[in-house]
């Protein structure tokens, strides 16, 4: 008979973890069976079970383009919580360290297993965390890797558990895509490390990262179904739901596509710069402020200045968490690989509206500065020093302009050459409010010109500004306009937008509010569009008006949208 | 013949600026209240027209949107010709595309095809035909990937269609529980061992 197996040594075991006596070794394993108090352990009561905990990383090739299945690399799954496990109850639990090592004390002779969880979490004293991975088509299961169930014996022992990557050769197999959680979050804590160089005592808040084999690309959002339109980070806020149905209030995180497809569909789970471009937008969402209205994006689109900032650092922070310049994405399957690069000009036209030219100036801010023309190399610490602070707390929108303009006043010493790679990207503007910019993607004949690109407007004053669809729709440049209200006291406002009365369709620009984030919009339909304020704080605030022709996203014909269109904005208050 | 339309529609992948761009973020405002004052008429039959929709923030892809129709309703064992239409935007030099099918579906036609020296907002056609073998729920998947400058952007962009009438699919079983409650999906390992 086993003796693991007889009813003794269950009872012994449940009462041993009753008593608490198997000094759960949550402080990083080791031993934990020598005398400690007045009555010592026997130490053939409990055992050592150490071990590693690794995944497979499929590489990009060296040569050629796509992942290449037939190398994988083998690394250690860093940080993890791993548990010893009875048939029915936690045993012991403890985390990876750097190599993957874990090492648990358990009950001697007992039939135990070794589960390493997909998940990352510090408690305690700061710096702290909470990453995990989860399947959002399993009800949020978190992904966890599990050896068998085997005699602990009665001296110490070893158990390593590999994550594989599923693939079988030809394909993946979905069910043995062990490695694919642990890969996401050794991304995550690349990106984590980094920010800790900055800021060592980092509370990070809770992020899950949403990944399942049957993620796909998709033209709404319902993550139970698999949909999650690419690879994507969201923060909801209240209110806010999915595309379910019925419509369920959204979760935060990153979600992450998965699905193979037979070598048609989309895969992320080794992309490391995706992921730590969305976790850089985590990043935004908890320490920082954007103020960017997000929507598709290419590094050739004149973009909103908001979404190119907001996108330019995703870009530039995977390259900085990486360490790699070289942005790549696997598609079709694992075979193609699209991306660009963060250390050279690609070729797309420059100014504050290209996600290309801020992750070109972030990266240069960020890197050692050796080429031509590049002669700063702050690092990390000062980005994030800004990212977390004047950037955060502007009275402007959320742009390269806004970080640039504090990034200088806080290294005065490398001011000319911080200036020097802005101007080398086409950006002029010298303050948060883009005064002196020069670049308005040749927008410049009045009156339908984006000069400036802030407007001022004051109490009492009316302006006329004209929104265009010349670069796109939903969230390019010029699709929605911005004025600057300085207001000295506290009041409520009416805020009146007039559109032109000529055209087809019918003008109809509508309003929003912005102050130091977003506040309120207004989005009635007709030429004529009246926003009445709340009570305001004396402060600076944004008006941002837009026709929405140029705004609306749905199957409308660019051709059948108004061309330019001219409104006249005026603001009262009480 | 009278054309038989059955979907037109728009994969341009909406990440969420999606038009409503009513989504509240933190009032940073302090002792400040406000309230949108009117908002775009919901239709009557959609309870959720006036609901916010999330803002988020995908990953860089393709510059071009898709549309594409099935010139019949889909049915088993009937060629449906599919024409698919990408439109480029502005800084786009050339396209490339690969379409795919799945198990139950056949294609016939070019799968692979490349555009250069395109226009922004100019259509580039691509047509193929689609055969059904059974009914159920399909996807036809298309990969475009853009070239800007010297970069390369990628887009996945899947156009589906149903086949016959699909039974709902069985609700999965609940996954097990870890001891603290926490849902958990339980991988393979390779696991080696040794005794001390």
């Amino acid at each position: 008979m086993n003796r693991a197996n007889s009813p003794f040594s269950l009872r012994l075991s449940h009462a041993l973890a009753a008593l608490g006596l198997l000094a759960l070794s949550a402080c990083g394993g080791g031993g934990g069976d020598g005398p400690t108090g007045s009555t010592p352990t026997p130490p053939s009561q409990t055992v050592v079970i150490s071990g590693r905990i690794t995944f497979d990383r499929i590489p990009f090739k060296s040569t050629g383009v796509g992942l290449d299945p037939s190398q994988p690399v083998e690394l250690p799954a860093r940080g993890i919580i791993v548990e010893a496990l009875s048939a029915s109850s936690t045993l012991a639990s403890t985390t990876t360290d750097t190599a993957g090592n874990y090492s648990l004390s358990v009950p001697a002779s007992t039939q135990v297993k070794i589960r390493a969880k997909a998940q990352m979490t510090k408690t305690g004293t700061a710096p702290t965390w909470d990453f995990k991975v989860l399947n959002n088509t399993n009800s949020d299961a978190l992904y966890a890797l599990d050896g068998s169930f085997a005699d602990s014996g009665t001296a110490a022992s070893t158990r390593n558990l590999r994550a594989a990557s599923g693939w079988n050769g030809t394909t993946y197999v979905d069910a043995n895509r062990s490695a694919a959680p642990f890969a996401i979050l050794d991304t995550a804590y690349k990106a984590q490390q980094l920010v800790l160089t900055a800021v060592p005592t980092t509370v990070f808040p809770a992020l899950s990262l949403f990944w399942s084999s049957k993620n796909t690309s998709s033209d709404s959002f319902c993550p139970d179904t698999g949909n999650i339109l690419t690879s994507v980070y969201f923060g909801f806020n209240a209110g806010e739901t999915d595309d379910c149905t019925p419509k369920q209030p959204g979760v935060d995180g990153i979600y992450i596509l998965g699905d193979f497809a037979s070598g048609a569909g989309d895969t992320d789970e080794f992309d490391q710069h995706v992921i730590a471009h969305e976790f850089g937008h985590y990043l935004e969402d908890k320490f920082s402020r954007t103020d960017s209205i997000g929507g598709n994006h290419s590094i050739g689109d004149l973009l909103d200045l908001r979404v190119a900032f907001g996108e330019g650092w995703g870009d530039a922070f995977s390259g900085m968490a990486l360490n790699d310049p070289v942005y790549k994405d696997s598609q079709n399957g694992i075979a193609g690989q699209t991306g660009f690069n963060l250390d050279a000009d690609n070729g797309v036209q420059k100014g504050s509206y290209s996600e290309a030219s801020v992750f070109q100036f972030l990266w240069d801010v960020f890197d050692d500065g050796t080429e031509s023309g590049d002669t700063v190399s702050l690092n990390f610490t000062p980005i994030w020093n800004v990212f977390i602070g004047t950037e955060k707390t502007t009275s402007a929108l959320t742009s390269i302009y806004s970080f640039s303009s504090a990034l200088i006043a806080n290294n005065e010493a490398s001011a000319t050459g911080i200036r020097a790679l802005l101007n080398r990207e086409q950006v002029f503007g010298t303050d948060a409010f883009a005064g002196g910019e020069t670049n308005f993607a040749g927008k410049t004949t009045p009156p339908n010109t984006l000069d400036p690109l802030y407007t001022t407007i004051t109490l009492g004053g009316s302006v006329q500004v004209c929104g265009t669809r010349d670069f796109g729709t939903n969230n390019k440049l010029g699709n929605r306009r911005f004025l600057r209200l300085d207001l000295a006291t506290s009041r409520s406002l009416q805020i009146t937008a007039t559109g032109l009365a000529t055209g087809t369709p019918a003008a109809d620009p509508d309003i929003g509010l912005w102050g130091r984030g977003y506040i309120a919009r207004s989005e009635a339909e007709g030429v004529t569009e009246i926003f009445n304020t709340a009570v305001l704080s004396a402060g600076t605030y944004i008006i941002e008006v837009g026709e929405f022709s140029h705004i609306d996203p749905s199957d409308v014909p660019n051709s059948s949208r108004r061309g330019d269109t001219c409104m006249t904005v005026s603001v009262s208050g009480s | 013949m009278k054309r038989n339309i059955v979907v037109l529609a728009v994969l341009s992948i909406a990440l969420a600026a999606c038009g409503s761009e009513s989504q509240p973020e933190a009032n940073a405002v302090p002792n400040t209240t406000v309230t949108v004052a009117k908002a775009k008429a919901a239709k009557a039959d959609d309870p959720t027209a006036r609901m916010a929709r999330a803002v988020g923030s995908g990953k860089p892809g393709a510059a071009v949107d898709i549309k594409y129709e099935f010139q019949a309703k889909p049915e088993v064992g009937k060629p449906v010709q599919l024409d698919i239409a990408l439109i480029p935007s502005s800084g786009v030099s050339a396209l490339d595309v690969i379409v795919a099918g799945m198990d139950g579906i056949s294609l016939t036609g070019p799968l692979t095809q490349s555009f250069t020296d395109v226009k922004a907002g100019e259509p580039y056609k691509h047509q193929l035909t689609v055969l059904p073998q059974t009914t159920g729920v399909f996807y036809v998947t298309v990969t475009a990937t853009t070239h800007i400058g010297s970069a390369t952007m990628g887009r996945t962009f899947n156009i589906p269609f149903v086949v016959g009438t699909v039974l709902p699919q069985e609700k999965p079983a609940a996954p097990q529980k870890d001891a603290t409650g926490q849902p958990v999906q339980p991988m393979p390992a390779t696991e080696t061992s040794s005794a001390g």
